[in-house]
């Protein structure tokens, strides 16, 4: 057979290499950090998991398992999960410039973590009501293009949808932060708008694990099926998909990671946009093998980047600012790049 | 294997129906052409036959059963569709793109078997276009995105192939190549329902043919029938002589010439 | 085609002069008829009225400045009065008008309903530098009224009185402020005279929900514990930094031997418990020690946010917190004589219980 396309296409090596990536970048970034902790005590903690007895000091021990190993984790799983969902969205709206809060999923828990810190509801209230929000937001886009959907191409009305819920929702954080108390309230907003992992720990980790797997289960198993979404529904229709049935299931999984995500770090701009592009031109545009490449890469990214916002200086670079730093000047070399790829 | 379709009549409003009290049969391997002029409703038949538009009044009947209340991969096992020339988002491969034709065959949460690769490299062998596998479905010529639609189309394994004017956008020798493509598959044994702005290309593709105005049936018959120089006015308003010429082999073929004024 | 172009070019100038026109008009048309020129603490010329009855500040800082000073003569608050503020602040002003903030580049409140309010001055208390004049220039063209800058400081604190009460006519009482400010201040500074650099206690002042922000020493914003003789560990690694956010990890690393926390009126203990209990931060020397203080906030904040004269009664109580053995105070006693001199409110015991509970070293 002459034609490669007809071979597997997906060389091992490029598995091994995707699979490894995230977990060799994970342990470098075990090693880096503002606290000193020698390689030899990251061996002894490490194999102090299995071997008891390890005289690893009290401190190097909370830096390794408390701070550094449930913040890197987080990095992963939650560049895992907005890159998919922004992979899903894209698809899903036929745009590729379309972000995972295009339904105002952002906006929504935006408002509900301003809601929490302006009542003093704690971090698990701000989380708790950031992802409440969040999903209510996409539900309301998602009701209004719904309502208005006989007018039109449902797909354009939702992004019109969300805009319109996002707009509404950024307005109230407006008005909330314009007469929240400036010396207390207002810097908490303003801080946890530009999103952090600073925060992060295992119990946040495992808060969230259950929704994720949730939204990333039903992705990975139709991924075949979102590329036909990408033709527009009376295509897919006529491969025979219920698209709107699927639509639905995309844009619930899709909201359910970015809320997820959004809720213990806060906003955390161009992940969801960029790393998709990334991986097309990695692997092409093929579900099939792109939201696994996004995944992958996605994590690695976000590991990166918040590698570098603990590190670099004393002070924690908010986590939001510098993805969008990198991401914007990332994306337009992609988009110089890959023109040809996308139209 | 065939289609009727009976009394058919789909509206945005009620009141203001786009296509009204359409009927017509296709048998195994018959070709119908379609004509009617810009704003006619063929593109709305099409896609309220496929179940894209929901029919306020009458029936689609595949094999003697009415398919209104069909899955849509019920319906697309039955009937494929090839769209009139889009545009792609994505650079897919051209045989992703003719692989998506196989999702009505392939189970809900998998992805393309072997099996589905070897009916869609055969459907691409069908069509001549195997040596486009692995370029990039948007950077492909006109013609050649229409043949892979096609092929999209006959992966899916369809008894019905509808096509929405596939000569159009393509230059004068893909448009008889791709002539030539329906012909043959209607002689493998698919029905075929095409639109077409050329009366040329209904009588090149014999068989059928179906005259649509103002979203109702002006006449239907054997394309002899139908194309006819008072037809062709009623619908179009131009003049035009229906010839025959004799060709090298000494065969009759009838054209159709528009009348200088 | 070229004539109407200069026409309308000459209209705008036109209309930007009567526009200008209007606003010097209508400070000029003011009732008062006697007015001086004095120069503010940011060395800037103000003209004002000799008689002022009515003064508004553009924060919380200046209005509680002006509220121990002269509350009758405050025009109206900046926000809707809190509740602790409610039991501090006298009643018969709890319902003056909120008039928003007027720092930086996007006031909260309305031209109109500041005018109707009808301040003599508006005053600016805070950091004098020239970017700050700025603003303040700013919002006296916005409004027609004088805006006069109060330097904010903690160290400057009875200067500031002083100045104020010339300019308002409040002087003697000014004077009463300031004396207690500047003996405060110096007993403070010569009793931590004996402590040497390297004797300095490290803080780590903790402030949002999480506790994972700070300030940087040498700001408006940490000016009370450089005051208080603490070493904050918090120090800049990059220009123009005010509030940061820091990594557990930084923390860890500066290993704090004490923790003051910021509230943010939160009273439900939130960031004090979460300190004193979660695994990442027990490894600090502060947390290890039982070193782990809030920060009095009835009605304002000691320390900071708003940076208010409750510094005064802050940097006593942290100093004392720090170096018991140098700064030996009865802290209630010096409770019940700020609130009494400065709100003229005599605080009850179970109060200042209440205030002390996570503040004092058991």
């Amino acid at each position: 057979m002459k034609n490669t396309a007809f071979v597997a296409k997906y060389s091992k090596l490029k598995i091994i290499v995707l699979v490894l990536l995230p977990i060799l970048l994970a342990i470098v970034a075990l090693t880096i950090g503002r606290y000193p902790v020698s390689y030899a005590d990251i061996w002894k903690a490490l194999t102090g998991l299995f071997f008891a007895e390890s005289n690893l000091s009290a401190t190097a021990h909370t830096v390794i398992f408390d701070v550094r190993i449930p913040r890197i984790l987080a990095a992963i799983i939650i560049g895992m999960a907005l890159s998919v969902s922004g992979a899903a969205f894209q698809g899903t709206f036929r745009n590729p410039l379309v972000s995972p809060d295009i339904l105002g999923v952002s906006a929504g828990a935006g408002f509900g973590a301003t809601i929490a810190i302006i009542n003093s509801w704690g971090s698990l209230g701000v989380a708790i009501s950031a992802f409440v929000f969040g999903l209510l937001a996409v539900w309301l886009t998602y009701f209004i293009g719904n309502l208005i959907k006989r007018s039109g191409d449902i797909t354009l009305i939702l992004v019109l949808g969300g805009i319109l819920v996002g707009t509404i929702f950024s307005s109230l954080v407006s008005l909330i932060k314009s007469v929240a108390d400036p010396y207390e309230k207002l810097p908490a907003i303003t801080y946890w708008m530009m999103g952090s992992l600073g925060s992060i720990q295992m119990k946040d980790i495992y808060m969230v694990i259950p929704p994720m797997l949730v939204g990333i289960i039903p992705l990975l198993l139709l991924r075949w099926k979102l590329n036909l979404l990408t033709f527009g529904d009376e295509e897919a229709q006529s491969m025979g998909v219920n698209t709107d049935r699927l639509r639905l299931i995309v844009i619930i999984c899709a909201t359910l990671l970015t809320a997820s995500s959004v809720s213990i770090s806060g906003m955390i701009g161009w992940v969801g946009l960029v790393i998709p592009h990334f991986a097309r031109a990695i692997t092409g545009p093929n579900y099939r093998s792109l939201l696994p490449v996004s995944m992958a890469v996605g994590g690695s990214f976000l590991l990166v980047v918040d590698t570098i916002a603990r590190t670099l200086l004393a002070m924690e670079i908010p986590l939001g600012i510098l993805t969008s730093l990198i991401g914007a000047p990332f994306f337009i070399y992609l988009l110089s790049h890959s023109r040809r790829s996308w139209k | 294997m065939s289609l009727e379709i009976r009394n058919l009549s789909f509206a945005y409003k009620k009141d203001q129906p786009i296509i009204e009290g359409i009927s017509m049969k296709v048998e195994r391997g018959e070709i119908v052409s379609v004509l009617g002029p810009n704003g006619a409703g063929k593109t709305t038949l099409f896609k309220t036959i496929l179940g894209l538009y929901k029919a306020y009044q009458g029936q689609v009947i595949v094999n003697g059963k009415d398919v209104s209340n069909s899955s849509r991969r019920e319906l697309a096992k039955q009937m494929g569709y090839v769209p009139q020339n889009h545009a792609p988002s994505f650079p897919y491969s051209v045989v992703d793109v003719v692989l998506m034709g196989r999702t009505a065959h392939i189970n809900n949460y998998a992805s393309p078997s072997e099996l589905d690769y070897r009916v869609a490299k055969e459907a691409m062998e069908n069509l001549n276009i195997l040596y486009l596998a692995d370029k990039r479905y948007t950077e492909i010529s006109g013609g050649e995105r229409q043949l892979v639609l096609i092929a999209r189309a006959l992966a899916q394994e369809p008894k019905i192939l509808v096509m929405d004017e596939p000569t159009s956008n393509l230059d004068y020798g893909n448009q008889i190549r791709l002539l030539n493509h329906i012909k043959r598959l209607a002689g493998q044994g698919l029905s075929i329902i095409m639109s077409t702005h050329h009366p040329d290309h209904a009588l090149f593709c014999g068989g059928k043919a179906i005259m649509l105005k103002d979203g109702q049936i002006l006449c239907s018959g054997s394309v002899d029938e139908v194309i006819t120089e008072d037809n062709l006015k009623n619908i179009y308003g131009i003049d035009v002589e229906i010839a025959n010429a004799q060709i090298k082999n000494g065969k009759l073929h009838k054209i159709c010439i528009p009348v200088v004024a | 085609m070229r004539r109407n172009k200069v026409l309308i070019i000459i209209l705008v100038i036109l209309l930007l002069f009567a526009s200008t026109g209007c606003q010097g008009g209508q400070s000029d048309q003011g009732p008062e008829s006697e007015t001086k020129t004095i120069m503010d603490m940011a060395g800037r010329e103000v003209e004002i009225s000799t008689n002022i009855e009515k003064v508004y500040s553009t924060s919380a800082i200046g209005s509680v400045l002006l509220y121990t000073l002269a509350p009758e003569k405050l025009a109206g608050w900046t926000s809707e009065l809190r509740d602790s503020e409610k039991i501090i602040i006298a009643p018969e002003y709890h319902d003056l008008p909120s008039l928003g903030r007027w720092k930086g580049s996007t006031p909260t409140g309305s031209i109109e309903e500041l005018l109707k309010a009808g301040p003599d001055i508006i005053i600016s208390v805070g950091d004098v530098s020239p970017e700050y004049a700025g603003d303040a220039d700013e919002i006296q063209n916005l409004t027609g009224i004088p805006v006069v800058m109060v330097d904010g400081s903690l160290q400057k604190t009875a200067e500031a009185y002083r100045f104020l009460g010339d300019l308002i006519g409040e002087s003697e009482r000014a004077e009463e402020l300031a004396a207690y400010s500047d003996k405060t201040l110096e007993e403070i500074s010569t009793n931590l005279k004996s402590i040497g650099e390297e004797q300095k206690v490290k803080v780590y002042y903790a402030e949002g929900m999480e506790g994972l922000e700070t300030e940087v020493s040498g700001t408006v914003n940490s000016e009370a514990f450089d005051l208080a003789g603490a070493k904050n560990v918090a120090v800049p690694d990059t220009p123009d930094i005010r509030r940061m956010q820091v990594s557990i990890e930084q923390i860890l690393v500066w290993d704090p031997e004490v923790i003051i926390i910021s509230t943010d009126g939160d009273t439900t203990h939130s960031v004090y418990n979460k300190i004193k209990s979660d695994k990442t931060w027990a490894n600090i020397t502060a947390v290890k020690n039982n070193e782990v203080y809030e920060i009095p906030n009835y009605p304002y904040d000691w320390i900071n946010r708003p940076p208010s004269v409750m510094r005064l009664l802050g940097v006593k109580w942290l100093s004392a917190l720090l170096y018991p053995e140098v700064i030996k105070t009865d802290m209630r006693a010096d409770i019940s004589e700020f609130y009494s001199l400065f709100f003229n409110y005599e605080i009850s015991e179970k109060e200042i219980e209440d205030i002390l509970e996570t503040a004092e070293r058991k």
